[in-house]
């Protein structure tokens, strides 16, 4: 009888290892289907992009033209903050981009301020048919200075630029503002889609150029100070190098 | 409207008004500004107020309403949502701020407006609320997925690091070829600076010295992770998930072959029970879920080869015993949301697998004064000493909300030391823990340690069961110094230890500089499989005053006192090195018996004759005995010889290899050296060898054992 259990015991422990065995088997495959679905959603980089200007300039209507390719003249004004998702491909790599829409609004500067630091880069918009929006430009870039991180891209876009009868900042006023500030400029229109797309590609180009330099000049990952080391450009050692004459 | 924009434009440009010193009058113009423009341009049904108006004022406001009202679009607006939209202000210019400053009326015209007539910039209304916390919302979701993914990239490299075989000198530090000779060529990685064979490195360009450099596939990997996580923005990495552990299940798996010890799944849910009164602190284990899930693959798939009816039998509490515990510990941390005016708390799981990092936690040490090395993971960090300890859950609430979680820490350290009463809100420890009361009597010299229990053991046998003990040692080892041992409790990982030990001769000194070392063992004629230590410094202690504790094990790390741990009579016979692999293709075991090491000597010259014989023991009788050749004169002989031995795969879980290691004698009886018997009831590395066997058939599994002195007869 004893022996009948023990027997009983190890056959019931073979079994196990064979239990284990299928479900291993079996979560391995749920494993790979999982990760083959995701593989069409997923993307290499996330960027986050902020757009800020004064109220009406534009902004939701460049993100609009950008994230649906269309355009709406009815005005409604952005209450507070919106984002809108678009992912492009880039040297290969899917870079998704979450722009986030700012109110230009003053009473919203609280919540719109608080998005500022997140962001990698920043859009400033201003109208060229309306001079003010172009001359509180320098303030919108007091604000970021202010609020955003100090390695944040910026460039520069004059919306509404199809309405050259009513222009009231010139192109190379503009393109004067963005040299002083050392930022990039281009003069864009929601309506017909010019530039809007090169606007952000460029704005998308330029982090991850940025991303690439910024590895490589601190080298973050280690958070530590690398020792030089002398065999720097050490060659592949082949066989004939450990040769040496005694 | 056009009239309206001359109207405008052709205003003289006056004096700015907020240059007057008196602010309040200021205000005052301010306020009926506004109606008056609503008044008189656009609405004139606003007229319900009289306006005071001051052509200063109409100048000033020609920056902010002005510019509206020239908008082509406002009118459109202001019909749709009121007067409102009119009031739209925009950024000021240089000047304007300028001025505020020194007149401190704030950074908005409208600020000092707000004061002074008591309501704030327009409270958001409840639709605009609506609105913006959807966009929050969507964020969020947007953000978990982020989350995720960055998990996911983590994981990969964690795995990556984990695969890593080489130690990066002489070896490849990823697939640990060596160098040399005829074997690959060595590059040096640039980041950290460990030796990397061609195939494992991956050639790049520096961008900023323009020169070529070599990665090791890890930093490589490094290096995007820090890229794709926006890690390089950030400064340090963003906030992760780590995939839900079925994800990662054969992962684990997998991993767990290097993995020297079969453990139990420790009582999840039990500890979730304790812990589930706290909302803030949830030890959430989804174990528990997975087997469930894994019990329900097994009844659907019927991918194993034995019938339904038998597997009725099957008891469903074993079911996990023998699976080899993944040892995560699941940390839940709370932390306020960053998210601007979401005050709700999010909870953030992250689970970390600690194996692997316990052992470069060599020089750990249990105080929460230990913050040397700089990932590390305070779980449950407090003063261990008695007056400064803070046993509330409240501030135990508030220590794990400002912890800071470190990224993908190479060495996480869990560190916990806590008194027992406090063991339930505690996160999983990994190990185990053991509770113990420590009392340092100066009078007598002497320092007692009552044992009370462990928890939570690694298991070693087929069923997940330990034999443990304890030994107790006192750090640095001295001359004076010497072990204690507890009993051995039979079949448990949770064992009751209530035994009282006794350090004599113990001086305040010693109290002052020495470390309190506790081992658990396993209890095994083959030796001792190490189940945990922990390490308690003495100068904690105030003399006469009881101390009780509950401390974290962790993995050992054999060092060169290894003599002293294992115990003695164990592994004095030598050992023995072979390998196993069950061949399909012939449907046999195939044993290789490479060499032994430190056989005894039986011989007056100081030597032995030593031979292995070696056979399959079954309940229904046994194979053939096998023979090696005689290695004489030779305490350390070397036989690379392989033996097959005809039999099924599923019968092997029945049946036990016996080796036994002979002194040749000629003319004499032989003598009798060791023996080793590999099993299903064997425990620890030999069981885990004799499992891998038949799992993974035609694969060699090495593995080195201790010969124990029973005498084994057929």
């Amino acid at each position: 009888m004893d022996k009948y259990i023990t027997l009983k015991a190890v056959q019931f422990s073979y079994k196990l290892q064979i239990i284990i065995f299928s479900v291993k088997y079996n979560t391995q495959v749920d494993d790979y289907t999982l990760t083959a679905s995701n593989m069409t959603k997923t993307y290499d980089y996330l960027f986050k992009l902020l757009l800020i200007g004064d109220s009406g300039v534009g902004k939701t209507s460049v993100l609009f033209r950008f994230s649906e390719d269309a355009f709406n003249t009815t005005f409604i004004s952005t209450i507070g903050i919106d984002f809108k998702i678009r992912t492009i491909e880039m040297d290969g790599k899917r870079i998704k981009l979450q722009i986030w829409d700012t109110a230009g609004q003053e009473r919203f500067r609280t919540i719109t301020t608080a998005y500022y630091r997140g962001a990698m880069g920043i859009i400033l918009v201003y109208d060229v048919t309306d001079a003010k929006t172009f001359e509180n430009i320098k303030n919108w870039i007091r604000n970021i200075e202010e609020n955003a991180s100090a390695d944040v891209e910026k460039i520069l876009l004059g919306n509404k630029c199809e309405l050259e009868e009513r222009r009231q900042v010139s192109k190379e006023r503009g393109e004067r503002l963005a040299v002083e500030h050392g930022i990039k400029f281009l003069e864009t229109s929601a309506k017909t889609g010019a530039n809007v797309e090169e606007a952000f590609l460029t704005l998308a180009r330029d982090i991850k150029t940025k991303t690439e330099k910024k590895l490589e000049a601190s080298n973050p990952p280690k958070g530590s100070i690398q020792l030089k080391s002398v065999e720097q450009n050490r060659k592949p050692t082949s066989w004939f190098s450990k040769c040496s004459l005694l | 409207m056009e009239n309206e924009t001359k109207n405008y434009k052709n205003r003289p440009k006056g004096l700015y008004p907020l240059i007057i010193p008196d602010v309040s009058s200021v205000n005052n113009h301010l306020q009926p500004t506004e109606k008056t423009n609503y008044k008189t341009k656009l609405f004139s049904k606003f007229s319900h107020r009289e306006p005071i108006i001051s052509e200063n004022y109409e100048n000033s406001t020609d920056n902010g309403i002005q510019t509206r009202i020239l908008h082509p679009r406002s009118k459109s607006v202001s019909d749709g949502r009121g007067n409102h939209t009119l009031s739209n202000w925009v950024c000021p210019n240089d000047r304007q701020l300028m001025l505020r400053a020194k007149l401190r009326i704030g950074w908005s015209v409208k600020a000092e407006l707000y004061e002074k007539y008591g309501c704030k910039p327009k409270p958001l209304s409840e639709s605009e609320q609506e609105v913006i916390s959807s966009v929050i919302k969507r964020a969020e979701i947007l953000e978990k997925q982020e989350q995720e993914r960055i998990g996911r990239l983590v994981e990969r490299l964690d795995n990556m690091k984990r695969r890593a075989l080489g130690t990066g000198t002489k070896q490849c530090v990823l697939c640990g070829d060596k160098f040399g000779f005829l074997g690959s060529s060595s590059m040096i990685c640039y980041d950290c600076r460990k030796s990397v064979c061609t195939k494992c490195g991956i050639e790049t360009t520096n961008l900023k010295e323009k020169e070529l450099i070599w990665l090791c596939k890890i930093c490589a990997e490094t290096r995007e992770m820090w890229k794709k996580s926006g890690a390089w923005f950030y400064k340090s990495m963003p906030r992760y998930i780590l995939p839900p552990k079925i994800d990662k299940f054969p992962n684990n798996y997998r991993m767990c072959e290097r993995d020297p010890l079969w453990t139990k799944m420790p009582d999840y849910e039990k500890i979730e029970d304790e812990s589930s009164s706290d909302d803030d602190i949830r030890t959430t284990i989804s174990a528990p879920a997975r087997y469930n899930l894994s019990g329900n693959n097994y009844k659907s798939s019927n991918v194993s080869p034995t019938s339904p009816g038998s597997m009725k039998n099957v008891p469903v509490c074993t079911a996990s015993t023998t699976y080899p515990s993944p040892k995560i510990v699941k940390i839940t941390v709370t932390e306020p949301n960053t998210n601007a005016g979401n005050k709700n708390k999010q909870h953030y799981d992250r689970s970390f697998r600690t194996e692997e990092s316990f052992e470069s936690g060599s020089s750990r040490t249990l105080s929460s004064e230990s913050g040397g090395s700089i990932p590390q993971i305070f779980i449950n960090s407090w003063d261990v000493d008695g007056s400064s300890y803070r046993g509330s859950s409240e501030s135990d609430k508030s220590l794990i909300s400002n912890m800071t979680l470190v990224s993908f820490a190479n060495k996480e350290q869990v560190e916990e030391d806590s008194s027992p009463v406090d063991s339930g809100s505690k996160i999983n420890p990994s190990m185990g823990t053991i509770t113990l009361s420590i009392q340092y009597d100066p009078d007598a010299n002497s320092l007692h340690i009552s044992l009370h229990n462990a928890k939570g053991l690694k298991g070693t046998d087929i069923n997940g069961l330990s034999d443990p003990f304890c030994k107790l040692n006192l750090l640095p080892v001295g001359a004076k110094s010497y072990r204690l041992r507890t009993r051995t409790i039979c079949k448990s990982v949770n064992p009751e230890f209530n035994e009282t030990l006794t350090f004599y001769g113990i001086t305040d000194n010693d109290i002052l500089t020495q470390w309190l070392h506790i081992l658990i063992l396993d209890d095994d004629k083959y030796g001792h499989d190490f189940l945990g230590e922990a390490k308690f410094p003495l100068n904690k202690l105030k003399p006469r005053i009881t101390r009780d504790l509950c401390l974290n094990l962790e993995k050992h790390i054999p060092g060169d006192s290894e003599d002293e741990v294992w115990g003695e009579g164990c592994g004095s016979n030598g050992q023995i090195v072979l390998s196993l692999l069950y061949s399909t293709r012939k449907r046999a075991l195939i044993v290789g018996l490479i060499k032994c090491i430190n056989l005894l000597p039986m011989d007056s010259n100081g030597f032995s004759d030593p031979f292995v014989k070696l056979w399959l023991k079954s309940p229904d009788g046994s194979s053939p005995k096998y023979k090696t050749s005689i290695q004489w004169k030779n305490l350390n002989p070397v036989y690379n010889e392989e033996f097959t031995i005809n039999t099924k795969l599923t019968d092997l879980s029945r049946k036990t290899l016996t080796i036994t290691v002979w002194d040749k004698d000629p003319g004499k009886s032989n003598d009798y050296l060791g023996c080793l018997e590999l099993g299903c009831n064997s425990k620890g590395d030999r069981l885990r060898q004799w499992v891998d066997m038949m799992k993974y058939p035609d694969h060699r599994h090495e593995g080195v054992h201790n010969l124990s002195d029973d005498l084994i007869r057929n």
